[in-house]
């Protein structure tokens, strides 16, 4: 599935959100099935989500971007296994909430860095796949992160 | 076109409204906007609302069911299922009798944070209920609905949702009449409820008592004291209130500095699970264009006061807080109803009322090896959606895998909620790694998840819709409706004259009991209006019957909530008055 084209938007990392949110609700208008749609049409509906869901999150984005460009992408480059290592090692040595929480500001703060380059090098594949690595791996650090210090149920 | 009500099924008061010339309104039961969710089962029939509590019957009486909603704890040998069907049919069929006419559907609002166990389990009382459910729809989001319409502005919004039983805070985009829902948070045991416990635990300590020397019909008593001093101290500094307990009178005071010095806790965390729950949206204080106020806690000025502070952004609260999330769920009935015609009328017509897309309040996931948790939806994903996993077999000529699928935060899955357990068997024997498993998970629009497993090589599958276990069986509920359907083979018309001949004596017998307890010169008016209803109902002629009915209701309505409190404290009814 190509959820650029099911949003009928250009194919490309670099996209313009608010086009991609307005042309989302107009088909979710349609599609919804509160939206006079039926049952069966919770599938179109539900899709619709999908895709939104995907080309919203910048690094599932990227991921998406890949697949429909039919790049595999290498998964085990050393680099990106040092930095693992070291932003573990890292954290796992703090020991409070509150070092924890800044840990996961200033991951956050790298990454949106790191996001910043990446819309810069659609032009080369290889490029784009290598920082996406990276980014995908500090991805799932914070979502591991964010595992630890949530503080609800 | 499809006559729709919205249902406000709360966990100390139940509200319905429905749509009137493109307004929605709140209907009057009993004289009042809200029903209390209290049910007596000391008959056989059981008695629902006021009259419940004004019997006094603590063994027989059950409050705040909806906080055991998805569970299986029983009280006077019903679960919550059935219970919160007592109280859904009661409303159902009082919107009925007074509109005289058939409901065709409702919308049913559920606290946003609500489980999906507890999704299923108001979805089934409502089932029991006769009640056909057009949709399932957060509490917070429903308010927004009642909220956006009469600003018509475009922005983002917030909605803090403060009950009697839960905390909920949605952020929402409104653009061109679609409401998507950005994020949400809450709690489902945080609520005024609790704010009440502490003001009765502070007096009983102040007067040396401690609330666990008291029986549950003091416990009750004392709260319904609590909850009268926490909502009648306004902007005052101070005011006090006779109580009595066990034969002895005490005077149980509340103060803005005590009340102020009780909330703190609970205002923490409201606004800590709202400052998360933003952040999730990714949405800043400065960047929220509104903060809708809603149930019935948001009422005390102290609170406003504190959330104003928090935010600093615009308070929305021109609607009655405790009425808005009942309205929202009218108007979205409404709209729903509205575009299934224009599409069944395969006309072009432009279709009306708002959109909403809501989303998943808590992460689902599959238990994997070791124990941990695999998040198959992440929460706020909006929905319906439907995401898949592959799995494979770990050990050679294996022929069974079993799922557990779970609901919550936390990385292990010891820690988080345990929706279902299912098997997928029968898998030809192949080495290990070899079959390929995928598991679907699809939620509905009401956030209902069903889940599917299905083998591709040989195509075996295995599909469950996620139910409490603790709930009712299939078979149960077939028997709980061919006990109705036993009753009903008269035809709709004749049925709801008959429910409102028998509910209409109910109530004249209510009545008569508390006749002499109410002012002499309303007594007057009332008495002789009671004897109009009985000839009224001996004439069949019913629509007039409800008219006298609803008359009798607004007289007795202004005086019922003194009554019960003296009658339930044992004080001499002396001093009542007639409102002004």
């Amino acid at each position: 599935m190509n959820y650029f084209d099911l949003l009928e938007i250009p194919v490309s990392y670099n996209l313009d959100e608010s086009q991609l949110l307005r042309v989302y609700l107009q088909k979710q208008s349609r599609s919804h099935p509160d939206a006079g749609g039926t049952i069966s049409n919770q599938d179109d509906s539900a899709l619709l989500n999908a895709a939104y869901k995907t080309l919203m999150d910048p690094i599932k984005r990227a991921e998406h971007f890949l697949q429909v460009k039919n790049v595999n992408v290498d998964e085990t480059s050393p680099e990106v296994a040092a930095k693992t290592f070291e932003l573990q090692e890292n954290y796992s040595a703090l020991t409070s909430l509150e070092e924890k929480k800044t840990f996961q500001k200033n991951l956050k703060n790298q990454m949106g860095a790191v996001l910043e380059s990446l819309s810069k090098t659609e032009g080369s594949l290889e490029d784009f796949c290598k920082i996406f690595n990276q980014l995908r791996f500090m991805g799932s650090f914070l979502e591991k992160i964010s595992d630890d210090v949530y503080s609800g149920n | 076109m499809m006559f729709t009500l919205g249902i406000d099924l709360g966990t100390t008061m139940s509200l319905v409204s429905h749509m009137d010339g493109g307004i929605p309104r709140i209907l009057e039961i009993e004289g009042k906007t809200a029903v209390p969710s209290v049910v007596n089962y000391s008959g056989i029939e059981p008695i629902v609302g006021y009259e419940a509590i004004y019997k006094a019957d603590a063994a027989n009486t059950v409050f705040s069911i909806k906080r055991f909603m998805g569970t299986s704890e029983k009280f006077c040998d019903r679960n919550a299922v059935e219970i919160s069907a007592d109280i859904l049919a009661y409303l159902k069929n009082t919107a009925e009798q007074k509109l005289r006419r058939q409901i065709d559907g409702a919308i049913i609002t559920v606290p946003a944070h609500f489980s999906d166990l507890q999704r299923v389990a108001t979805q089934q009382a409502a089932f029991i209920a006769g009640i056909n459910v057009l949709r399932l729809i957060n509490e917070p989001t429903a308010a927004a609905i009642a909220f956006g319409l009469d600003q018509k502005t475009d922005g983002i919004f917030a909605v803090y949702d403060f009950g009697g039983g839960t905390f909920d805070f949605s952020v929402l985009r409104l653009s061109d009449g679609v409401f998507q829902v950005l994020a949400t948070g809450g709690d489902n045991y945080l609520g005024g409820d609790d704010v009440d416990t502490a003001i009765l635990d502070y007096n009983l300590r102040i007067h040396g008592l401690d609330s666990k020397d008291l029986r549950e019909n003091e416990k009750i008593l004392g709260k319904l004291t609590a909850k009268e001093l926490k909502e009648q101290l306004g902007d005052r500094r101070e005011i006090r209130k006779k109580h009595s307990i066990k034969n002895e009178s005490y005077e149980f005071a509340l103060s803005q500095e005590i009340l102020t010095d009780l909330m703190k806790v609970f205002l923490r965390k409201t606004t800590e699970i709202a400052d998360e729950t933003l952040s999730n949206a990714n949405v800043a204080h400065e960047n929220l264009d509104g903060v809708v106020l809603v149930g019935g806690m948001t009422k005390l000025p102290l609170l406003k006061k504190y959330v104003t502070l928090h935010f600093g952004a615009k308070i929305l609260d021109g609607i009655n807080p405790e009425e808005a999330v009942a309205r929202g769920a009218a108007i979205y009935a409404h709209s729903i109803a509205n575009r299934h015609d224009v599409v069944k009328s395969k006309t072009n017509a432009p279709t009306q009322g708002p959109l909403l897309i809501d989303v998943v309040p808590l992460t689902l996931g599959i238990e994997t090896f070791g124990g941990a948790v695999d998040k198959v939806i992440h929460r706020n994903t909006p929905i319906p959606i439907v995401e898949k996993r592959e799995y494979t077999t770990y050990q050679n000529n294996q022929t069974g895998i079993k799922f557990h699928v779970l609901q919550g935060e936390r990385p292990l899955a010891n820690e988080c909620r345990s929706l279902a357990r299912f098997e997928l068997s029968n898998i030809p024997p192949m080495p290990a790694g070899q079959p390929r498993v995928i598991v679907e998970f699809s939620i509905d629009v009401n956030g209902v998840l069903s889940v599917k497993a299905q083998e591709e090589n040989t195509h075996i599958m295995q599909s469950i819709v996620v139910k409490p276990s603790s709930g009712l069986s299939d078979q149960a509920i077939v028997s709980i409706l061919e006990k109705a359907a036993a009753h009903s083979e008269t035809d709709s018309a004749q049925l709801l004259d008959i429910s409102i001949k028998v509910e209409s004596e109910r109530m004249l017998k209510f009545w008569e009991s508390i006749l002499e307890k109410i002012p002499p010169e309303a007594g007057k008016v009332a008495g002789k209006k009671m004897s109009d209803l009985q000839k009224a109902l001996d004439d069949e002629k019913y629509q007039e019957a409800i008219s006298i009915r609803g008359d009798l209701e607004k007289i007795f309505g202004q005086f019922l909530e003194e009554i019960i409190s003296a009658h339930l404290s044992g004080q001499p009814l002396s001093r009542l008055r007639t409102p002004d």
